[in-house]
């Protein structure tokens, strides 16, 4: 057995020396760091000189051959799809588009070092591009998440200095014609239109291949953020997110109604018994009834009957969305000892006893009298799935009065 | 069937009368393993497999001839896939539970070690399984059974690897009933032929044997080997010319100066077995084995983000992709000619950019406010593991009836498992990679379908993290079988039967935010019940000439492999996406052959029939006209095998031997499959039932055609040359099914010549090769045996013969050339010298 033993020892020494000059692959020397070369540094609007100094002359592009560098910040990239294998950086005297070699790389909110070098700027039908942008050759990255605030603008006040630049087109709302189309069709680009109530117009230029493509256009006017472009003389708006799309106004001219209720369907005396609502005794058997009030106005009205009464009026399930608000009229006679309240709730079931669900009060002014006809003012609602109840309280022998008139809800402007 | 059996026979008889030398032979029999692919040679994640070393040591005149000649051309006997041959180690099947095919590798340089073995080709009887359709390789460990002694030898080669060292030592069954061997080799190369390429291994062997009575023995074998290996890629023809090489290879580039390739597969699955040898009387034995196999598997691979294709083969970076005069195109003709970094990889680029890429992660690892800042990498190098564990119980039972009946009967049992899943082997000077899918990201903007692993989205991963996909592959098996041979006078008669159950399924160790309802936890077990039938005739006209006749009829439960849609991310079997059930494979088989046996000349000349019904095709690739990438799942697949095979060898005097071999065979799809196309990040079935039109097309990617010629001279005084003319002829490139659909040829109009360019399949042109072989050993005293042995392959430097090809799935019918093909060449010469020192 020793022999065994010492011709095995040998045999492993043998392959332990051989693995040792085998293993050859297991590391790589990492390359050196290597700086990023900065050269000068130049701004936006010196890079705008260099085309009017040297393209527009000559109309051919310029190419960048040595180490000039810029300090800018993302607005946009081409996550979304809305452009692609493009991006649009500014700093404070400009913005301009880069148009990169491959898709991607650099991303909204990275505070950039831009070299020049192998660049080509020159213009696509009058908007100024750098073209060949390298993302690993040509940008080093300095921070990230610097989200640059837009700039609130008016159609009408919008001018070169801000193509290319991150804006806020307020007060706009999309022509009668786009509402309700989608955004773009499948694989091709699409020309959008907004409008303001002074009627001037913008382009907003749309990619199929955009994660927003298929998405409605809205209805409402409001605002827009969104980098602008320039195709000729056409200022055009690239969207650079759907969230950044918040058009929740009425459009120009117009009062949005969601839900109105001028109670002229009623009968006097005769309890409320609209489709969808509940009208309710909760203590005591009274209910809200029809009513007609001076001038031939037809009302709601509820009376105590001395004794302890809660009664609830429900308004039929709302579906609110953003910028909504309710307002409504009531007119009221000998409420001492009586209260009534608009109250609202997401977890009421429908059923006859809303009592059992969690209602909130909405802060309205209530009349205390005959005297006039008393505006609610303007209550906001919240966005969701909600009910809506007036809800009537009185002590007993109070006798109190409440009329309640014009309910509507509606989209602010 | 038989008219073409007769037509195969007359063409052999027509042909040049050959022949070849052969080792005394007791029983004439049929035996066709199957051929693969050598070492180094394959592309993609796939373990190496070399066959050929196996088939050398046949019987059978043909099949040895083969194995030897006609490997280097991926000659593959009868067309059949090698999951067709079972490869046993002491009676433990060790084919691989998904696929069936067996890794060579997984004892690769262990050619000592592993020398003995048994090789029953092609449907006849064997005495330690029932077999597969290519027949059984049972390579014996015990340790009783090696040479009593020491050897030591070195190789020179350049293949895969350059140089092997190996040492093996034997005691031979010793007095005290104990019986050692071990073996121990090394096998590296810093760079192989093909540049870029290199190969480190080391294996090891021990086997340990007490025979405890003269009934029971005992033997533990332990063995492993230990291969790192950077492969070699495929290219398109005009990379090839380009290049000026026709062994281009885009897998690696120069980092520091110094090459990297990207792919590197690193494995190492030891094997422990543990068996038992029962001589019951003298005409009973009963062999157990128990096995364990584990360890780990895994091919790196280069992934990126955000960036373009760093691969620098991607279609986009070569000439073709602009027109002809365009400055592009000149430009880069320019650079692929004439600057070797620009058609490599440029891994300090990717160091630069990996070191500069700012990111934020908000909301990192999903925890609420926690955004980290650092470089994200935009280049890694993953390693795509797959890791395996597996337990074997089998017990084959022999009785000898009577001096001319034997039974043998057996049952195995199989436990497996392997681990996919991917971790980050190198961030490449960057501080972590964000686990998203990135092409998820592309088509939804929702932050948690773009998740990987939805209970930990957004998570920044290190190098030696877990992610991507993680899941386990399972698969459970039992089988029992009798078989019994029975030997007359005038004939021979076997026949057998084999009942198998099947059952697998898939456990998602990560919840992907496409899939979160179907990637995670164990999905439904699948379960399939097969059974084989076999049997054979020998009839013996005379001791001289026989007639052999063989038969089999067998059911094949489909494999994991083909059975999920796309396993990495979610448990879709490709029935819940083509609405039908899951069926097994049903395989028919036959063949016929004459066989002629004197002293100075041997001919076997063998037709054969073989099909394959109800087969699964299924890959993964990005679909032009879908836009996407698809799963697509071909089934309902037929295939049918026919041809005829030759051999023959003639002993010429005392010291030459003339032999010859030819295979001539059709391996044709025999029906139209369905299609179902998925898409990959979604549940979308974007096409299906799409009839595809390859009845009678070739499965190609092998020669149909091969023959050798050779001469050998066995000179008295120990030393021996010899040469061999090999010919190769029918190769046919791999098809891509897609294009032979209507679908594809719709908006053609019917003379159309690019219609026939899609439909079309490419057949390539034929190549012959010469090798020499030779050798001589030395007596010296005291008993010790100095030798060498060296085969020159493919003397004539034949560099432009192309072996393979295969048309790529993601093509466009508007330009078919977009996509091209890509090709194998064969290596030009190639040498192993080997000397060896016996004591």
């Amino acid at each position: 057995m020793e022999k065994i033993t010492y011709k095995i020892i040998i045999i492993t020494i043998v392959l332990s020396a051989l693995l040792f000059s085998g293993c050859i692959h297991n590391n790589f020397d990492e390359p050196p760091e290597k700086e990023f070369p900065a050269g000068m540094v130049m701004t936006i609007q010196d890079i705008e000189q260099i085309y009017y100094d040297s393209v527009a002359p000559t109309m051919r592009p310029y190419k960048f051959k040595d180490d000039f560098s810029v300090y800018a910040v993302v607005t946009m990239d081409d996550k979304s799809g809305n452009i692609y294998k493009n991006a649009y950086i500014q700093d404070a005297t400009k913005g301009i588009n880069l148009r990169l070699l491959s898709s991607g790389g650099i991303y909204e909110g990275d505070s950039i070092l831009l070299n020049l070098r192998d660049l080509v700027l020159s213009d696509y039908n009058g908007m100024l591009q750098l073209d060949s942008v390298h993302v690993d050759n040509n940008i080093l990255k300095l921070k990230t998440g610097v989200y640059v605030v837009p700039e609130k603008v008016r159609i009408g006040q919008i001018t070169d200095w801000h193509v290319s630049r991150l804006i806020e087109v307020e007060d706009v709302q999309f022509i009668n014609s786009d509402v309700g189309n989608i955004y773009a069709n499948p694989d091709v680009s699409e020309n959008r239109t907004l409008e303001n109530c002074n009627g001037n117009t913008l382009i907003v230029r749309n990619s199929g291949y955009s994660n927003f493509a298929s998405e409605i256009i809205p209805r409402y006017r409001g605002s827009i953020v969104g980098v602008l472009g320039k195709y000729g003389t056409d200022y055009q708006l690239y969207i650079r997110s759907i969230d950044e799309v918040k058009l929740v106004k009425p459009r120009c001219g117009e009062v949005d109604t969601i839900f109105s209720e001028t109670f002229d369907e009623t009968v006097r005396d005769v309890p409320i018994d609209f489709t969808g609502w509940k009208n309710i005794g909760e203590t005591g058997t009274i209910k809200w009834v029809g009513t007609v009030l001076s001038g031939n106005n037809p009302a709601a009205q509820i009376k105590n009957d001395e004794n302890e009464n809660t009664s609830w009026l429900i308004l039929p399930k709302q579906t609110i969305s953003e910028n909504v608000a309710m307002k409504f009229v009531t007119l009221a006679y000998n409420v001492a000892g009586a209260q009534l309240q608009v109250l609202i709730s997401a977890d009421y079931n429908g059923g006859d006893s809303p009592q059992d669900a969690n209602w909130t009060v909405l802060p309205a002014t209530i009349a205390t009298s005959l005297e006039s006809r008393v505006d609610s003012g303007e209550i906001d609602l919240p966005q969701g799935e909600i009910y809506i109840a007036f809800k009537f309280s009185a002590a007993t022998s109070s006798r109190a009065q409440y009329f309640l008139d014009d309910i509507i809800i509606y989209l602010k402007d | 069937m038989k008219r073409y059996l007769l037509l195969v026979v007359a063409f052999f008889i027509l042909q040049n009368i050959i022949s070849q030398e052969v080792d005394s032979v007791s029983t004439p029999a049929v035996q066709i393993p199957v051929i693969t692919l050598t070492e180094s040679e394959l592309d993609g994640d796939i373990q190496d497999y070399d066959v050929s070393g196996l088939l050398q040591s046949s019987e059978d005149v043909f099949v040895r001839n083969a194995g030897y000649n006609f490997g280097q051309a991926r000659y593959r006997i009868r067309g059949y896939d090698n999951q067709n041959m079972f490869v046993l180690i002491n009676g433990i099947k060790v084919n691989d539970a998904e696929n069936g095919r067996p890794y060579y590798s997984n004892w690769g340089g262990l050619n000592d070690a592993t020398r003995n073995e048994v090789v029953t080709s092609g449907l006849s009887f064997s005495d330690y399984s029932f077999g597969g359709l290519g027949g059984v390789t049972n390579i014996i460990t015990r340790a009783s059974e090696y040479r009593k002694g020491t050897s030591i030898s070195y190789s020179l080669a350049n293949k895969n690897y350059r140089n092997r060292a190996m040492a093996t030592y034997s005691t031979g069954m010793m007095d005290n009933g104990w019986a050692f061997t071990v073996s121990a080799s090394a096998r590296w190369a810093k760079e192989g032929y093909v540049k870029g390429t290199f190969y480190e291994g080391l294996a090891y062997f021990g086997a340990a044997e007490k025979k405890l009575n003269d009934h029971h023995s005992l033997a533990l074998t332990a063995f492993g080997s230990y291969s790192k290996s950077g492969r070699a890629g495929v290219a398109t023809l005009e990379a090839y010319e380009l290049s000026g090489d026709n062994y281009y290879n885009p897998n690696w580039g120069y980092q520091n100066g110094e090459v990297r390739n990207a792919r590197v597969g690193t494995y190492h699955q030891p094997r422990f077995l543990l068996s038992h040898y029962w001589q019951i009387d003298n005409t009973m034995k009963l062999t157990t084995s128990a096995s364990y196999v584990f360890g780990r598997g895994g091919t790196t691979a280069l992934n990126w983000y955000d960036a373009a294709d760093p691969r620098p083969d991607y279609y986009r970076y070569f000439p073709s992709y602009y027109d002809e005069g365009d400055y592009m195109y000149t430009y880069l003709t320019e650079m692929w000619k004439n600057n070797e970094s620009y058609r490599q990889l440029d891994w300090d680029s990717f160091y630069y950019a990996n070191r500069k890429n700012l990111y934020t992660i908000k909301n990192e690892s999903g925890i609420e406010g926690n955004n980290l800042t650092g470089n994200r990498a935009k280049y890694i190098i993953e390693e795509r593991r797959n890791d395996l564990s597996r337990i074997d119980i089998s017990s084959v039972f022999t009785k000898d009836l009577s001096d001319n009946a034997k039974l043998v009967a057996g049952i195995n049992y199989m436990s497996h498992k392997t681990h996919y899943y991917k971790v980050i082997s190198d961030l490449l000077g960057a501080d972590w990679w964000l686990d998203i899918d990135q092409f998820a990201e592309r088509d939804f903007s929702d932050d948690f379908i773009i998740q990987n692993d939805i209970d930990n989205p957004n998570r920044a991963v290190k190098e030696g993290d877990i992610f991507g996909y993680d899941y386990v592959a399972n698969v459970n098996s039992g089988d029992a079988f009798v078989q019994g041979e029975a030997k007359f006078s005038k004939i021979d008669l076997f026949g057998g039967i084999n009942l198998s159950y099947t059952e697998f399924w898939r456990k998602g160790n990560m919840r992907n935010g496409k899939f979160p309802e179907t990637s995670g936890g164990n999905s439904s077990k699948q379960r399939f019940f097969d059974y084989a039938l076999k049997a054979g005739v020998n009839y013996k006209i005379t001791g001289r000439h026989f007639i052999l006749l063989n038969g089999i009829y067998s059911t094949r439960a489909p494999y994991f492999s083909d059975a999920y849609v796309s396993p990495r991310t979610r448990d879709a079997l490709i029935s819940d996406v083509t609405g039908k059930d899951l069926v097994s494979e049903k395989i028919f088989s036959g063949d016929l052959s004459y066989y002629y046996r004197s002293p100075i000349l041997q001919v076997k000349i063998t037709g054969y029939w073989t099909e394959f019904r109800d087969g699964i095709q299924s890959s993964n690739f990005y679909h032009d006209e879908l836009k996407t990438f698809v799963n697509y799942i071909m089934t309902d697949v037929d295939q049918v095998h026919y041809g005829g095979e030759f051999g023959m060898e003639v002993k010429m005097g005392p010291a030459f031997v003339l032999t010859g071999a030819a295979g001539y065979g059709k391996y044709l799809y025999n029906n139209r499959p369905n299609v179902t196309i998925a898409q990959d990040n979604s549940s979308e079935i974007l096409v299906k039932d799409r009839t595809v039109y390859i009845k009678n097309y070739h499965i190609g990617g092998m020669p149909e055609l091969a023959a050798t010629l050779g001469l050998k001279y066995n000179a008295p005084k120990y030393w021996f040359i010899g040469i061999n003319v090999n010919y190769f002829d029918q190769i046919y490139v791999t098809l891509n099914p897609e294009r032979r659909t209507e679908e594809m040829v719709a908006d053609f109009y019917e003379t159309d010549p690019q219609i026939d360019e899609i439909l079309g399949q490419e057949k390539l042109d034929p190549g012959f090769t010469i090798d020499l072989f030779g050798g001589k050993s030395w007596r010296l005293s005291g008993g010790y045996t100095l030798g060498f042995t060296l085969s020159i392959n493919n003397i004539l430097n034949n560099k432009d013969f192309i072996t393979n090809g295969f048309e790529q799935y993601r093509f466009d019918r508007t330009d078919i050339n977009k996509f091209p093909s890509k090709y194998y060449y064969m290596y030009g010469t190639s040498y192993f010298l080997n000397l060896y020192f016996r004591f």
